[in-house]
């Protein structure tokens, strides 16, 4: 049985006993929250999981599950826990990249902070958002869309019933409400300001492009990613580099990068990160797989 | 459309209980009908999802989902007591459930 490790992007929700977890594995947790202070002057050795000042804000809490991710994988694998794929959920990719080697911890953070930056200065005075749509198909919300003429867009698939969507926040907020008054179970818009995987951010692109090129020195990623774009397996540089840029403006479909590493095998998927939101998204996928988030992962040794 | 009995209805509830305990790691005798879904158990909307598919797949009823949203914007589910009743309707009624008054 093949094991992939997957990486989520924001927190939502914790389990509460994170740290203690990687406390007891001996990580690199804090040594990770000291760096990435020192690298972006923005303190995160005080983080707790209800200190709202880390949770609530979009960079640092993006931050945080990138360093949550990190420490967890390096622990894994110190433990003798190799993945044989790998996928990052959105941002989840900058830790898949540090997990395979193609980044080190220090380019990760400024990756982050870079495409948190770009995306800000091209939305600029566009008030953006991402929300969540439960119960309704692919192609009903497209239907909606078109029908009233929406400018929102599907962000991401994670199962059949379940959306990511994207855009001005007005329109978002208009999608949503349609998709409730046509019978979604429930709708919520996320606490996140820019429009991941959405055409407004297509001139990311270059830029981003330009700063990987010139600040970051890619390389082939020792464990095969899964893209969450188009479900391709990828590790040379070249491809990562195309990812990453990729990664803030294309869609995304994780029930088929799901479904990709089942079809290579993949049995058993270890959550690298914080809570548990890719194993609830895991619930809806068929197939004959588990998914074990951190505070299950003691029952792998 | 399946009658609900009193063994249909005792079903629903001891699945209902065993899935909030699994899902949020808590003693089942900590849920009670009162159990406010989001602020008591840390629920959420992908488990009220997960529900109606583990009850359509149990007693063989095909779905319409939008439906049920409908349905649920007139009756929201707050309260584990609250989601077992809609549950048990569901079950008795299928897609009437939206011709329910």
């Amino acid at each position: 049985m093949k094991t992939a490790f997957i990486f989520p992007a924001f927190i939502s929700e914790y389990l509460g006993n994170e740290i203690q977890i990687l406390e007891s594995f001996s990580s690199n947790f804090h040594h990770f929250l000291q760096k990435a202070s020192a690298i972006t002057g923005d303190d995160y050795t005080g983080f707790s999981l209800d200190n709202v000042h880390y949770t609530e804000d979009e960079l640092r809490s993006q931050m945080i599950s990138y360093i949550f991710s990190c420490s967890l994988s390096d622990v894994l694998i110190k433990k003798g826990l190799e993945p044989d794929f790998m996928a990052g959920y959105s941002m989840g990719l900058y830790a898949a990249l540090y997990t395979g080697g193609a980044i080190d911890f220090n380019e990760g953070i400024r990756l982050i902070i870079q495409a948190f930056l770009i995306s800000k200065s091209v939305i600029k005075g566009v008030n953006s958002g991402m929300g969540s749509i439960i119960g309704l198909t692919k192609s009903e919300i497209s239907e909606l869309i078109e029908k009233n003429n929406i400018k929102a867009e599907i962000a991401n698939t994670n199962s059949i019933h379940s959306h990511l969507v994207t855009g001005p926040k007005s329109t978002v907020n208009h999608l949503l409400s349609k998709a409730r008054a046509i019978g979604a179970l429930n709708i919520s818009l996320l606490n996140v300001s820019t429009p991941y995987h959405s055409k407004l951010l297509n001139n990311t692109q270059d830029e981003f492009q330009q700063f990987i090129s010139e600040n970051t020195q890619l390389q082939q990623s020792k464990y095969p990613i899964i893209s969450a774009i188009n479900q391709r397996v990828i590790i040379s540089e070249e491809e990562i580099g195309k990812e990453l840029t990729n990664n803030l403006y294309k869609r995304i479909n994780w029930m088929e990068t799901f479904n990709k590493a089942i079809s290579m095998g993949v049995g058993q998927f270890i959550e690298c990160g914080a809570g548990k939101s890719l194993q609830k998204i895991g619930r809806f996928i068929p197939g004959d797989f588990t998914v074990y988030p951190m505070n299950k992962i003691l029952g792998l040794f | 459309m399946a009658r609900v009995n009193d063994k249909i209805k005792e079903e629903v509830r001891e699945i209902v209980l065993d899935f909030f305990a699994e899902e949020c790691e808590i003693d089942v005798s900590e849920i009670t009908d009162d159990s406010n879904i989001i602020t008591d158990l840390d629920g959420d909307s992908l488990m009220f999802l997960a529900l109606i598919e583990i009850f359509t797949k149990k007693y063989g009823q095909e779905i319409d989902l939008k439906t049920i949203g409908k349905y649920s914007i007139k009756h929201p589910v707050e309260t584990i007591g609250e989601l077992i009743d809609m549950q048990l309707r569901i079950i008795e009624h299928g897609n009437k459930i939206i011709e329910l008054d």
